[in-house]
């Protein structure tokens, strides 16, 4: 009876470890309702009975069903309420406690929690998430051992994982890292499969207005918007900035675009419809990136044109704010072929006053986050230079410890901006976009905001790049005389240096003008500030966190056989070498163990093979003591050291008690007796008759 | 199917075998790993490819442990007495220990025995160096000699995620006497009362055959110098050896063995003289326990169509 509630001590851990990756999705609500069966559980615990009869068991679902269904009230199909459902029917499962069915029920709540683990780490990857995870699986095999009636299962599955963890250490920094989703493969090698992005409302980056920190969609799947396939040069993915919905004005609530959006004929005729009509104007660096692009259908006019479009795709034209735009929406998915110039410059950057005074405005309303205006006014103050502002503006966000937080939802209201600058200091790309873009206004600079998507996740050793929809982003553009508008983005400036790519902290997007790049500009924002960070917690993102293909390379460039094999050798060079590197650590463990636990019998073993070896033989069921006597008859040297081992050797083999015959333990009695055994035995390897034998 | 001799290895097929399997449990874990890794890939997540490798190590480990859990371990068969056909007889095993302790072994006959699935015995807390001898429940198949399947040692130690069984070869042979007719009502009765009432008044001495027991030796006749007598007793020495021959009794070769075994018993338990006369062999005579046990074996290894049977051939 005690065992099988260890056992399901254990198993109530498990799950609850299981739950730790997923608390920070899951909302505080929701805690309550699991301490329902928590302490229905621990009352059970303390009866030393099963918790709940039948009938309980069933109200306590139905509360525990009612309460999930309130909490997640209108999101039930979203990460967070899934997670939820899952961990509540755990614990109810593990509640009723069937002890006919207890293994498979035990084995079904093991594997549960793993999968509850698994879909919290989904959503939330941090170092809690990986120390509750490697908890669980202690937790987990504890159980295990319990269920298989090991008298102490925790030590036995501290002892399991740690034998485990170098091996787990090696395949995971070895094993080859396939860029995902496996179902994006077959697009990512150029497969006819149709882009299937879930329908609902776009969401950032595919639609004409921004709400600042809206709700992000919060469901398990993640579409594919755009696939690129690039001639030629890959650019690394940072760099890939899809430009969609410009935003230029802000209305105290929300962005809008500007003011001649909504009027197609007066956007194409200020637009240019003739690629040759804006490549003059503009001076791109090196001949312009060749790439083709498919588009997910939906439903408006964005092409998402890599920054900055070099050529116009038939049916399209470019407006005035860059926007590279369809003439018909796009209803059905689409595709073209496209150049873009990732570095340029406009030869004579014009800005109109109505355009200027749009890129300035400030709804003049108290409630428009003052405390942000005024601290625009005074990062202006004394610095004519705009690029000097510029770069006070950015720097602000770099210095002031403020946190990317992709999943963080702003509360609509008044002075929104102000809360979370001054306040909450934690955000998506889009806050920190219209904060920057906000701050430069209040400091004089001319700035609007710009949706799209940045980077892709690069296929592999193919030229394809796949964006979904969590690549959505939001940066700004400032206007700064003599270059134009000039990128900046802030999102770069806040993330801190564990966040960004190994191989991006040498290329700092914040900032990254087209053409010569205001240095002003570049150098606050830059990643080279070296910022106060934990070295633990620094190495911690780097080799487990955001340990990625990219690292996985540059750690294999310093082995030799490893360095230019193809990855399918690697896997097998893994699959093969690693078990061969474990047995054999593992031999060798087990012969050390074994000559530290069985001294008396290797000893005994080497003695009688010496003694033969000088022609004293001795059989198998020979008496030890008969050994003796016939040494004692021996005149040859040997004999006389030869005959004290014997003798130790008797005494110990027929001693009482013989605590080197108990499995070995703690006990003092036995440590003495694997010491003594340990003394004889070099003795033993000392003594060599036929040395005797050879002085003689 | 028999392998051809060349597959067979220099001494026949090999003495011992060793299998690991997952159990279910372990195919599930494997599963649980094989998908959480589709995630990770899918995903690009590091938690899960971290959980999948942990869980997957940790399996390996397991395996091997259990793998490990049955290295240097011995089984002797020891004894196995002999038994009547359809009866389970036992059998004697050691088992040694070797270089480390033994938990949760289940020890039992290799699969192939043929009759009802002999239960598997726990092994337990057995320290490193220790033995143990253990009995096994061994069915007996038809009469005559039966060696043993081999013995069979699994374990699934120490998490249940994997099987390991060693299977071992166990040069051991026991007779299986023929299944002794059921006794039927009237001659059990005759039985019963013939050993009430013989059997208590000394009657005599006669020369001592071998099987005869030790207690009715007439010690004193020994000690003077004489040949060996033994002491006879009302009921026995007076009466007329049976005679159990193959004519005595009816049926096919298999229920003729059947009814003489039945006979011999009962006449041998009623302490009778006794002759068993089988075709192409010669007679034993009793009673006693040692020429019971001779008789038992001619009737075990009787080969049918031996001599003159005449019976129908089987």
């Amino acid at each position: 009876m005690n065992e099988r509630h260890a056992l399901h001590r254990w198993l109530g851990l498990t799950l609850l470890l299981a739950l730790g990756p997923a608390a920070a999705v899951l909302p505080a609500r929701f805690a309550l309702l699991l301490a329902l069966p928590l302490l229905a559980a621990v009352h059970g615990l303390r009866r030393q009975a099963a918790p709940l009869g039948r009938r309980a068991h069933l109200l306590l679902s139905l509360v525990c069903l009612a309460g999930w269904a309130w909490i997640f009230q209108g999101r039930w199909r979203s990460a967070a309420a899934v997670i939820g459902f899952l961990a509540l029917v755990l614990a109810l499962k593990w509640l009723e406690r069937a002890p006919q069915r207890l293994q498979r029920d035990t084995l079904i709540l093991l594997l549960g929690a793993c999968v509850l683990g698994a879909l919290g780490a989904v959503h939330h990857v941090a170092a809690v998430g990986l120390a509750a995870l490697g908890l669980m699986v202690c937790a987990l095999v504890a159980t295990l051992a319990a269920l298989h009636g090991a008298a102490r299962p925790g030590r036995m599955a501290l002892r399991l994982v740690a034998g485990a963890l170098p091996l787990a250490a090696l395949l995971f920094l070895l094993m080859p890292r396939v860029p995902g989703p496996l179902w994006d493969i077959g697009l990512g090698v150029g497969l006819p499969l149709g882009l299937n992005v879930p329908r609902g409302s776009a969401g950032l980056g595919g639609e004409a207005r921004l709400q600042p920190g809206g709700p992000r969609s919060q469901r398990l799947e993640d579409g594919t918007v755009l696939v690129a396939r690039f001639d030629g040069y890959r650019p690394p993915a940072s760099q890939l900035y899809w430009r969609g919905p410009v935003l230029a004005r802000f209305d105290g609530r929300q962005w809008l675009p500007a003011a001649w959006w909504g009027e197609r004929g007066r956007q194409m005729a200020a637009g240019h419809r003739r690629a040759a009509a804006w490549r003059a104007s503009v001076d791109g660096r090196g001949s312009p990136l060749r790439y083709h692009l498919r588009v997910a259908a939906h439903g408006q006019h964005w092409l998402y044109g890599l920054d900055l479009p070099a050529s116009l795709p038939a049916e399209s034209y470019l407006s005035r704010d860059w926007q590279l735009l369809s003439m018909t929406p796009l209803r059905e998915e689409s595709s073209y072929t496209g150049q873009a110039w990732l570095d340029w410059r406009e030869r004579e950057p014009r800005l109109s006053d109505a355009d200027r005074e749009e890129a300035l405005d400030w709804p003049a309303d108290p409630q428009n986050n003052p405390r942000l205006r005024a601290l625009g006014r005074q990062l202006a103050a004394g610095a004519a230079d705009e690029r000097v502002r510029l770069a006070r503006v950015l720097a602000h966000f770099d210095r002031a410890h403020y946190r990317l937080d992709g999943k963080a939802v702003a509360h609509p209201g008044p002075a929104l901006y102000d809360r979370f600058v001054f306040d909450d200091r934690a955000g998506s790309a889009d806050q920190y976009a219209g904060a920057f873009v906000l701050l430069a206004r209040a400091a004089g600079l001319p700035a609007r905001l710009v949706t799209g998507y940045r980077g892709g996740r690069l296929m592999g050793a193919t030229d394809y790049v796949l964006v979904k929809q969590s690549h959505a982003h939001a940066w700004a553009e400032v206007w700064l005389s003599g270059h134009g508008w000039t990128r900046a983005d802030p999102a770069d400036a806040v993330s801190a240096p564990r966040e960004r790519t190994p191989a991006g902290s040498a290329e700092p997007t914040a900032g990254r003008a087209p053409a010569a790049p205001p240095p002003a500009a570049r150098t606050p924002a830059g990643p080279d500030t070296p910022a106060a960070h934990d070295p633990w917690r620094d190495a911690l993102d780097r080799w487990v966190l955001h340990y990625d293909a990219e690292r996985r390379d540059h750690m294999l460039q310093a082995i030799g056989p490893l360095r230019s094999a193809a990855p399918l050798h690697q896997g097998l060079l893994l699959l093969v070498g690693l078990p061969a590197l474990a047995l054999a650590a593992h031999a060798a463990w087990r012969r050390r163990q074994q000559a530290r636990q069985a001294p008396w019998r290797r000893g005994w073993q080497l003695l009688v093979r010496r003694l033969a070896a000088v022609g004293l033989h001795t059989e198998p069921g020979d008496c030890p003591s008969r050994l003796l006597e016939r040494l004692q008859g021996r005149p040859e040297p040997w004999a006389g050291v030869a005959a004290p081992l014997v003798r130790t050797w008797i005494d110990w083999h027929y001693g009482e008690p013989a605590p080197m015959r108990l499995a070995p333990g703690a006990t003092p009695a036995t440590a003495r007796a694997i010491a003594a055994g340990r003394d004889w035995l070099r003795q033993v390897q000392r003594f060599r008759p036929q040395a005797f034998r050879s002085v003689r | 199917m028999r392998r051809p001799r060349w597959l067979q290895g220099p001494q026949g097929p090999r003495p011992s075998r060793r299998h690991l399997r997952p159990t279910p449990a372990g195919a599930c874990l494997l599963l649980l790993v094989g998908v959480l890794l589709l995630m990770a890939i899918n995903e690009a997540n590091n938690l899960l490819y971290a959980l999948a490798f942990l869980l997957l190590s940790v399996l390996g480990m397991a395996t091997l442990q259990t793998a490990l859990a049955l290295r240097g371990l011995r089984l002797t068969a020891l004894e196995a007495p002999p038994v009547h056909a359809g009866d389970t007889g036992l059998l004697s095993i050691r088992v040694d220990a070797g270089p480390r302790a033994r938990h949760g072994l289940r020890l039992s006959l290799a699969a192939q025995a043929p009759g009802p699935v002999a239960a598997a015995q726990p092994v337990d807390d057995l320290p490193a160096g220790g033995s143990v001898v253990l009995s096994l429940r061994w069915p007996a198949g038809t009469r005559g000699w039966q060696s043993l399947p081999g013995l069979q040692v699994e374990t699934t130690q120490p998490l249940g995620l994997a099987r390991a069984r060693l299977r071992q070869a166990a040069p051991l042979q026991r007779l299986v006497w023929p299944r002794p007719a059921d006794a039927g009502p009237q001659r059990a009765a005759a039985a019963r009362a013939r050993q009430a009432a013989g059997g208590q008044d000394f009657s005599g001495l006669s020369s001592w055959q071998a099987g005869d027991s030790p207690r009715r030796l007439h010690w004193r006749a020994w000690a003077r110098g004489g040949p060996p007598m033994v002491k006879r007793f009302d009921g026995e020495a007076g009466a007329e050896a049976v005679r159990l021959d193959w004519q005595s009794v009816g049926g096919d070769a298999e229920q003729r063995l059947s009814l003489l075994t039945r006979r011999l018993l009962d006449i041998d338990a009623a302490r009778q003289p006794w002759l068993l006369q089988l075709p192409g062999s010669t007679p034993v005579q009793g009673p006693g326990s040692a020429a019971r046990l001779r008789a038992l074996a001619r009737l075990a290894l009787h080969r049918p169509g031996a001599g003159r049977d005449g019976a129908e051939p089987t």
